[in-house]
């Protein structure tokens, strides 16, 4: 396999909470993102999903471990490699309606990122920015009006025609559906479908949502309070899920949700709160089939089946039969 | 169906007397426009002419608000004053601008240590009644109008600086603040300029109304303890401390200055809550 | 034992502010103009007059020394020698603060009595003719120059109506009978203008504790609307008030500065105009720094109040 285009490397994300308290938001985390692959990033609020995501567009500092671009440590980057790593890999946010300067009108904030770079003449800025706004299907009625005056499908357009107007190679999408209604979802979906192929984007896509993640994604990525705890294609990940976590969601989802399915896991109480983590198994709170030694060792990502790893003490126990389905 | 009509009855007179002391303030302000700008035409007589045979005459043709102890035409003096006032609260408001904008700004976007110490000091000038502290730095530097209104302007930074700090604040974390740094946004220019100065600087404006009203007292206030303007250059403080030692003899004489005064500061404040109204989002 | 620890909480943190405030109240002296010692004894000062001068002000020492000499006098209740008189600064303050102490006080309860229910009724009434009414008053009263309105009321009610002494009143220490009568005119001036301050401040804080779950949960249950209005949504808006009046003793103090010029009362803003005359330096600094020292101790009543009053702070 080539070098991933993106990766993260043992990645770890702590916040100050007052005093010399820390919460660790993002644990020891690895991903790869490799050229022309969607990735789905799963998990409940507060899993650290999103911090992942800034932790990779250097947007917070990491306390631990690597970011690479094309292999390279993004860390030793100078101001010219800077300015070419935030070209190449731009993001989607979730509220496009904050996402956007109230102040500015649309095509101001789509042509910000090229301002930002000084890249070319004025005009050419404008109209790359006026065919990015074409390519997401806004008029160009709506180029000199301001984001209150847009609808919420159309603002998350309009925020996706700015991450696009540098030429990525990456886009991170967090969440970028989430605050919209479930028929415009769809569209945006689509339409991020589209992009992905007409500019040959590589995709982060990162939700809460399995079905939304399910659809678009190439392979998904658990994470659960600041841990991935499984790793495999989306097809993988569906039919035979071997963490108890992700086949709670799985079975949490009606639509996915395959009813062949010999257990229906419901998860109890809430994610604990990641200042005060509960030791070994992160997951042993609310796991059903926790036992002691999920509350004293941590398991480790580990890989079950090819291309399918998972971080979970029983595995073997619980998921030997899937794992021979796998294998046959 | 009763109480719908009563509703929209009582939306309608609202909306009625809020007009009229919206535009009765528009046209205080208008007038005190033309007069700061007019004020040499307008008036009938030279603002320091003495005529010591002609003194507190009562209202007359000739002298519409009578004379003053010295024989000048108190209305004249009264729209020459009106520009020394207007002009000096401008003043005040400007210096209060200059130096709260910049540090709440810097304040609110830079937080930690700078934050910290910058809201000491302002803790520390804010623990001064502000005309105390305007009379002690104005009594000491020695007494004149440019001194006693740079003094106001520094009492009144706070109020400034407080609300630049707190709207950068709650910009900071906006999300179009974290788009701007995803592609690369850094520097002041940059971020301050393009995305922190247009968002926070309608509530300014309201505070800056609000600013002219407390200036203008301030300049009456200070010109009345001889603080401020000094002889013979009029301002409204000026007439009103002059009219005041012949009070029993020409009360008249210190009625219409200050309501001159009131007024005007009427009119800005009503102006800030204008503006105020006009920014609610909850209007739309 | 909490009130020992919240007052204690709240002492510790006054104190960086104090001390900055000192600063400024110390650094005041470094803006008179050109030497202080000439500006003290005036351009015909004797040398020895000067050099005397530059001794008892510590000019010839280094400024940390100079600030460090005059703070530690400060809280010893040595404010220094007045340069006209030759009385002890000290002294003189004493004299003066008590008439502002109860003039501000005078005109607080004024304000108070009429800002408060007048801001809780229309805050009842928001958006109705009778709330725009009131608010318009309000801002009207906000726009009188306090200093104008004792000029009106001593025209009106002095000289008119002769229902009060008008201007120079009787000391507080010989017949405080009399001198309270004075103090009637200069205290409504104050008064009014600062009761329509607080009429807004009220209403506004009033109508949002009045839009809350909590006050909508209680008209649900029936309680009437004065124990709503009186009762729970005023409680709920103690903080705010706290504040509000405690930035209204901030502005009543300065007011009384001017006030007292108008009505010819002995108090500490007459001895900053009579200082400002005779170019009394130290008087002045005194002033000042007494009046953010009354400023500094409301903010700590305030302080402890909030303390108190909201359990969520501790």
């Amino acid at each position: 396999m080539s070098t991933p285009l993106l990766s993260l490397e043992d990645v770890s994300v702590r916040f100050p909470v007052g005093g010399r308290r820390h919460v660790t938001a993002v644990d020891g985390v690895s991903l790869e993102l490799c050229e022309g692959e969607t990735l789905g990033l799963i998990g409940e609020s507060g899993s650290g999903k999103s911090t992942v995501a800034r932790a990779a567009m250097g947007l917070v500092p990491i306390s631990g471990g690597t970011v690479r671009w094309r292999g390279e440590d993004v860390s030793g980057f100078g101001a010219k490699e800077r300015r070419g790593f935030s070209q190449a890999v731009q993001m989607v946010f979730q509220d496009p309606h904050s996402a956007l300067d109230p102040r500015r009108t649309i095509l101001q904030s789509v042509r910000e990122p090229l301002d930002v770079m000084k890249r070319g003449e004025r005009q050419d800025r404008e109209q790359i920015a006026v065919k990015a706004l074409e390519d997401v299907g806004l008029s160009t009625q709506m180029l000199s009006r301001y984001p209150h005056q847009l609808s919420g499908g159309q603002k998350q357009r309009a925020n996706i025609a700015r991450a696009l107007v540098t030429n990525p190679q990456v886009l991170v999408c967090d969440e970028s559906v989430a605050a919209l209604d479930v028929a415009l979802q769809a569209e945006i979906l689509n339409l991020l479908q589209d992009l992905k192929a007409e500019y040959e984007l590589t995709v982060l896509f990162i939700s809460h949502d399995l079905s939304v993640v399910g659809y678009v994604a190439d392979r998904i990525s658990v994470m659960y309070l600041g841990n991935i705890v499984e790793n495999a294609t989306t097809e993988s990940l569906v039919g035979r899920s071997l963490h108890p976590y992700s086949e709670a969601l799985l079975s949490a989802q009606p639509l996915v949700h395959d009813s062949s399915a010999e257990r229906r896991i419901v998860l109890k109480g809430d994610i604990p709160s990641p200042v005060s983590p509960p030791p070994g198994c992160r997951f042993n709170t609310r796991c059903q089939f926790a036992q002691e030694g999920c509350r004293e060792e941590k398991p480790a990502l580990l890989p079950v089946l090819p291309g399918h790893s998972s971080a979970c003490l029983r595995v073997e126990e619980l998921y030997g039969e899937r794992r021979g389905k796998g294998a046959a | 169906m009763t109480v719908v009509t009563t509703r929209a009855q009582t939306a309608t007179t609202r909306r009625r007397a809020g007009r009229l002391s919206v535009w009765v303030s528009y046209a205080i302000l208008a007038v005190v426009l033309i007069v700061v700008v007019f004020a040499g035409v307008i008036a009938p007589h030279a603002p320091n002419t003495q005529d010591l045979d002609r003194i507190l005459l009562p209202m007359s043709g000739a002298h519409p608000l009578g004379t003053d102890d010295l024989g000048r035409d108190v209305l004249s003096r009264m729209l020459h004053g009106t520009r020394v006032s207007v002009l000096a609260a401008l003043l005040a408001v400007a210096i209060a601008v200059v130096i709260g904008l910049p540090l709440g700004i810097a304040a609110g976007w830079l937080g930690g240590w700078t934050d910290a110490i910058v809201m000491r000091i302002v803790d520390a000038v804010m623990s001064f009644p502000a005309i105390v502290l305007a009379i002690g730095i104005t009594a000491t530097m020695g007494p004149n109008i440019i001194t006693a209104m740079t003094a106001v302007g520094i009492v009144l930074s706070p109020s400034i600086l407080r609300l630049a700090r707190a709207q950068t604040m709650a910009i900071r974390s906006e999300t179009y603040i974290e788009a701007a740094k995803s592609f690369g946004a850094r520097g002041l220019r940059r971020m301050v300029v393009t995305h922190v100065v247009p968002n926070i600087i309608q509530p300014i404006l309201v505070q800056i109304a609000v600013l002219m009203g407390f200036a203008l007292i301030a300049e009456a206030s200070l010109s009345f303890l001889q603080l401020g303007v000094q002889p013979p250059t009029s301002s409204w403080g000026a007439v009103l401390s002059r009219s005041y030692t012949f009070l029993d003899q020409a009360p008249m004489q210190i009625f219409i200055p200050g309501l001159a005064i009131a007024a005007t500061v009427f009119a800005f404040n009503i102006l800030g809550d204008e503006i105020q109204r006009l920014l609610d989002p909850k209007r739309k | 034992m909490r009130i020992f620890r919240v007052v204690g909480t709240c002492l510790l943190s006054a104190v960086p502010t104090l001390i900055l405030a000192t600063l400024i109240v110390f650094l005041l002296q470094r803006l008179i103009p050109g030497d202080p010692a000439v500006a003290i004894a005036g351009d015909y000062a004797t040398p020895e007059n000067l050099a005397r001068i530059r001794e008892e002000l510590g000019l010839d020492q280094p400024l940390v020394m100079q600030y460090l000499s005059w703070i530690g006098n400060a809280f010893t209740g040595d404010l220094g020698t007045s340069f006209q008189t030759g009385e002890s600064i000290t002294a003189l303050v004493l004299q003066r603060l008590p008439v502002t102490l109860v003039l501000t006080t005078m005109a607080l309860v004024v304000a108070v009595v009429i800002g408060l229910p007048a801001g809780v009724w229309a805050a009842q009434k928001v958006d109705t003719p009778f709330d725009r009414f009131l608010t318009t008053a309000a801002t009207a009263g906000i726009a009188i120059p306090n200093f104008w309105l004792g000029m009106m009321l001593i025209i009106v009610f002095a000289l008119t109506l002769g229902w009060f002494p008008g201007p120079g009143g009787v000391s507080l220490q010989s017949d405080p009978a009399q001198a309270l009568r004075g103090l009637v005119l200069p205290a409504l001036a104050l008064g009014l203008v600062g009761g329509a301050e607080i009429c807004r401040q009220v209403r506004s804080a009033m109508v949002e504790s009045l839009s809350t779950d909590y006050v909508r949960t209680h008209r649900a249950k029936g309680l009437t609307n004065r124990s709503i209005v009186w009762k729970h949504a005023l409680k709920n808006s103690s903080l705010p008030l706290a504040t509000i009046i405690g930035l209204q003793v901030s502005r009543l103090i300065g007011g009384a500065v001017v006030v007292e010029a108008v009505f010819g009362i002995s108090g500490i803003g007459s001895l900053a105009v009579e200082a400002t005359n005779q170019r009394d330096y130290g008087v002045i600094q005194a002033v000042v720094f007494v009046a953010a020292l009354i400023v500094l101790l409301t903010n700590l009543i305030v302080d402890v109040s909030y303390r108190l009053l909201d359990p969520r702070i501790s």
